[in-house]
């Protein structure tokens, strides 16, 4: 696909070529960063977070601001007039005005694609409601290709919530392109969407859903953790059994393969232990870093034609 | 004594003016009325024929309503499709048939009923968007809101189009 003017709203708009073109630009930009430290100067990117962020918001502004290009936005939607009670579809006609590509966040699901309605310049989905965070997939992607020098052939396991967490939903629709061997493992409760399953069955890739995180883990390549939210449960007694039974510790590491990676999107609250940070397969501190290098090679291949 | 063709039309009479809905799924014709909003405290002559012997339907049964003085509109007859395809609709005027066609479901579901979804930015007050289903599936029935991306069954459907 040609990435000029183009919107990310779902992972699933990609096929394998465009992931591993994004992927070549990520790694073009970042070994001559001072050649493109200028590129997108004169444009404006609009940073439109109406939930908090702190990796995906500032990993935006700072690869713009790292190619010269300047950011307006904010932060939460209590200092905008959206507390006066102003539409979504309001806020992005407005604001498409006054920049050249508007990333936006938002709790509600469907939020970005009402959005790419209503604006005149592309719409980046940076993560709505439950449903999809298609940049952080793209991300993951890279830091497993980095780390792993391939993404064919592993066996990667998503861990934790599976349901309503939408960073493991695009990342699983992004592997579909590659030959991978996917493990959901999860409580029962928050089980991978049966539409996201639905789409990897189209796509014939191969997938194994279970409960037993420990008995998986040691056939694992990458294992990708997410957090269990306490609020996701109507009951708490459900919560109290499971909280426990999908978080990393130092023992439990020991049953994970010596050149696995473990990554996470964060933030993490309990489910890695801080004392795995030192750990050499720890690796979610690094992915962060390649969230800069992954949205500087989006911005520019949506602002810039022919790049 | 009756002739045997009118004893096949004596269960639902005549209407001089407004829509006769033939062929609905047997047990649907309540679900029907729901979508239209009738209740028939206005007056309104509402004859409904439930689990009507019929040579068409495969299960031998069908539906029936005959509604006076009011036309659907076309929200109306998309809402009627997607709880029973195939029906047919009749506008009646002089007791004469002015327009007949069998209703179909839309390959685009635009602003017939709600997403089920609270958190959907198309239940958000105000937002000036319909709401957009594709369909997957027709038999069975199975749409998925454009937006959220979530798949409703013909169970839900029918909910949400009775809700409407």
């Amino acid at each position: 696909m040609n990435f000029f003017n183009s919107d990310i709203i779902s992972a699933k708009q990609y096929s394998r070529e465009d992931i591993e073109k994004l992927i070549d630009l990520a790694l073009k930009i970042e070994n001559d960063k001072e050649k493109y430290s200028r590129l997108l100067q004169g444009k404006i990117m609009a940073a439109l977070f109406f939930e908090p962020s702190t990796r995906t918001r500032l990993s935006f502004e700072s690869a713009m601001n790292y190619l010269g290009g300047s950011v307006i936005g904010f932060s939460s939607a209590g200092v905008t007039s959206v507390k006066k009670g102003e539409t979504l579809a309001d806020t992005i006609r407005t604001v498409a005005n006054y920049s050249d590509l508007i990333i936006i966040r938002h709790n509600k699901e469907g939020a970005a694609k009402l959005a790419q309605k209503f604006s005149d310049v592309p719409i980046i989905n940076a993560g709505n409601g439950s449903q999809e965070h298609p940049t952080q997939g793209l991300l993951d992607v890279l830091a497993i290709s980095e780390l792993k020098k391939t993404v064919d052939g592993l066996n990667i396991g998503l861990i934790g919530d599976l349901k309503y967490g939408r960073t493991v939903h695009s990342l699983a629709h992004l592997l579909s392109n590659f030959k991978v061997k996917l493990y959901f493992i999860s409580p029962t409760q928050l089980k991978m969407q049966y539409r996201v399953k639905d789409a990897l069955t189209q796509k014939k890739t191969s997938f194994t859903e279970t409960t037993d995180f420990k008995e998986t883990l040691p056939l694992l390549d990458v294992i990708y953790m997410t957090r269990i939210q306490k609020e996701r449960f109507g009951d708490l007694e459900e919560y109290d059994k499971v909280k426990n039974a999908f978080i990393l510790t130092k023992k439990i590491m020991k049953l994970v393969k010596d050149d696995a990676i473990i990554l996470h999107p964060l933030p993490r609250v309990n489910e890695i232990s801080p004392k795995i940070d030192v750990d050499p397969r720890a690796k979610y501190f690094e992915q962060t870093y390649y969230g800069l290098m992954m949205r500087k090679a989006i911005i520019a291949s949506i602002l810039l034609e022919n790049f | 004594m009756a002739s045997k063709s009118d004893s096949k039309r004596l269960y639902v009479e005549k209407i001089k003016k407004g829509t006769v809905i033939d062929h609905i799924k047997e047990g649907f014709a309540i679900s029907v009325l729901k979508i239209l909003g009738l209740e028939g405290r206005n007056g309104t002559l509402i004859t409904i024929g439930i689990n009507v012997k019929s040579n068409v339907s495969s299960s031998g049964h069908k539906d029936i309503l005959k509604v006076e003085n009011i036309y659907l509109d076309e929200k109306q007859i998309h809402q009627i499709a997607l709880i029973s395809p195939g029906s047919k609709v009749s506008f009646i005027e002089d007791f004469k048939i002015k327009d007949k066609f069998v209703v179909k479901i839309p390959s685009l579901i635009k602003g017939i009923i709600d997403c089920p979804n609270e958190n959907c930015i198309t239940n958000v007050d105000r937002e000036p968007v319909l709401t957009e289903f594709k369909v997957l599936s027709e038999k069975p029935l199975k749409i998925a809101c454009n937006y959220c991306e979530r798949i409703l069954y013909k169970e839900e459907i029918l909910h949400m189009a009775e809700k409407n």
